[in-house]
């Protein structure tokens, strides 16, 4: 079984370099072209099921990127609740806090251990589903926290290009998860690499 | 600058699913149709520079994915040498030398220290040369040790699938090295 994970497209936070956490912001004009590069990727293949976070950056970009089919929005899919950095910016923030590990707790947000049990769930009935091909639009928190789960927590994610619209392709096997493909959407459409924010 | 970092396409040893280091096999027909598969992706990208190991699998497989391009051959990005073991079957290898490791000196070949300083001088004319592209056809020994380097961590190989013709690709910023893509062409 092969499971999609795939990043909405820039946000306006992402743009501004804010911290958006659970809060809302919507796609930039670049957002939704990199969601746009990504219908003809996603159209030759066949999702017995589509799950999307149900913030609407990841609402979007799903409907841009695969239009016409059922969904299942789930809060599991949630980026990290972000606490009292939500809104913030980043560059500012970045000079006194090395948050590249994900721990969010000092400022009332999430941790890793908290997203894992969040996602844990989902990941079982994915596995449970009998499924061949699964989608799941969500966030870059859960991209990277999704890639600690299957190559170790000690992966130093601070290594990691993460960009809006990475499609990270996982295969179950066997009761195994393995990384099949990472960034394998707009780097192959040669979109500019958006910078990361936030994670 | 992105680094494209490519194993060659499928040879007549990995069909056996043998370790056969620096010895020389031929792509198969499957091999050559896998590199021609890259063509649409790569021509996208228009590479500054194309290097490849000088083992012939690496050299055909950069002809065949970059047809034109006249690949500047390397010895510092070959595959692991393993010394006098090779060509072994995995089955055969994991049964009469599980301790190994990565460490093939005991039979006259290299181990991972050695890869990776092999793979640094690589990385250091890279950076002396302030292109923003390059690719580079190289195996999957000697693509793991790269992701080793980055990532300063082994990743157990049962978790991070590595096919023939995978495209990995890693950014180089102020901060260093990174991760960007992994199996860039794969299943899309």
């Amino acid at each position: 079984m092969l499971l999609y994970l795939i990043r909405h497209g820039q946000a306006q936070s992402n743009a501004t370099r804010h911290y958006a956490g659970q809060q809302d912001s919507p796609l930039t004009e670049l957002g939704r072209e990199q969601a746009l590069a990504l219908r003809p990727l996603l159209a030759g293949l066949r999702f017995d099921r589509v799950y999307c976070s149900d913030l609407c950056r990841a609402g979007v970009t799903r409907e841009l990127a695969l239009p016409g089919v059922e969904v299942t929005e789930t809060p599991a899919l949630r980026e990290y609740e972000m606490g009292s950095l939500q809104g913030r910016y980043a560059p500012d923030v970045r000079k006194h806090y090395d948050l590249s590990n994900l721990d969010y707790s000092a400022f009332g947000g999430e941790d890793r251990t908290k997203v894992k049990s969040r996602l844990r769930p989902f990941l079982e009935e994915v596995e449970q589903s009998g499924c061949e091909c699964v989608a799941a639009f969500c966030h870059g928190g859960i991209l990277k926290t999704m890639l600690t789960l299957v190559l170790g927590d000690e992966l130093p994610l601070g290594r990691l290009y993460n960009g809006n619209c990475n499609i990270a392709v996982y295969e179950y096997k066997d009761g195994q998860w393995s990384l099949h493909s990472w960034n394998a959407g707009c780097l192959a459409q040669t979109l500019p690499l958006t910078r990361e924010e936030g994670l | 600058m992105l680094l494209f970092f490519i194993r060659h396409g499928q040879t007549t040893a990995n069909v056996k699913d043998q370790l056969y280091g620096q010895l020389e096999y031929p792509l198969t027909s499957l091999g050559r149709q896998q590199a021609q598969a890259l063509q649409p992706l790569l021509e996208k990208f228009c590479f500054d520079r194309v290097y490849t190991s000088d083992l012939t699998r690496a050299v055909e497989t950069a002809k065949l994915a970059i047809p034109g391009c006249a690949p500047i051959q390397t010895p510092l990005v070959r595959e692991f040498d393993i010394g006098s073991i090779a060509p072994i079957t995995r089955g055969d290898f994991n049964r009469l030398y599980p301790q190994v490791g990565g460490d093939f000196r005991p039979f006259g070949g290299e181990d991972i220290p050695a890869v990776a300083q092999r793979l640094r001088s690589f990385l250091a004319m890279l950076e002396n040369d302030p292109v923003e592209r390059v690719a580079v056809f190289s195996h999957s020994g000697t693509l793991k040790c790269m992701v080793r380097l980055v990532l300063g961590m082994d990743i157990h190989a049962a978790r991070l699938q590595n096919h023939n013709c995978n495209v990995a690709v890693f950014r180089h910023t102020a901060e260093g090295w990174q991760l960007a893509a992994w199996n860039l062409a794969g299943q899309l």
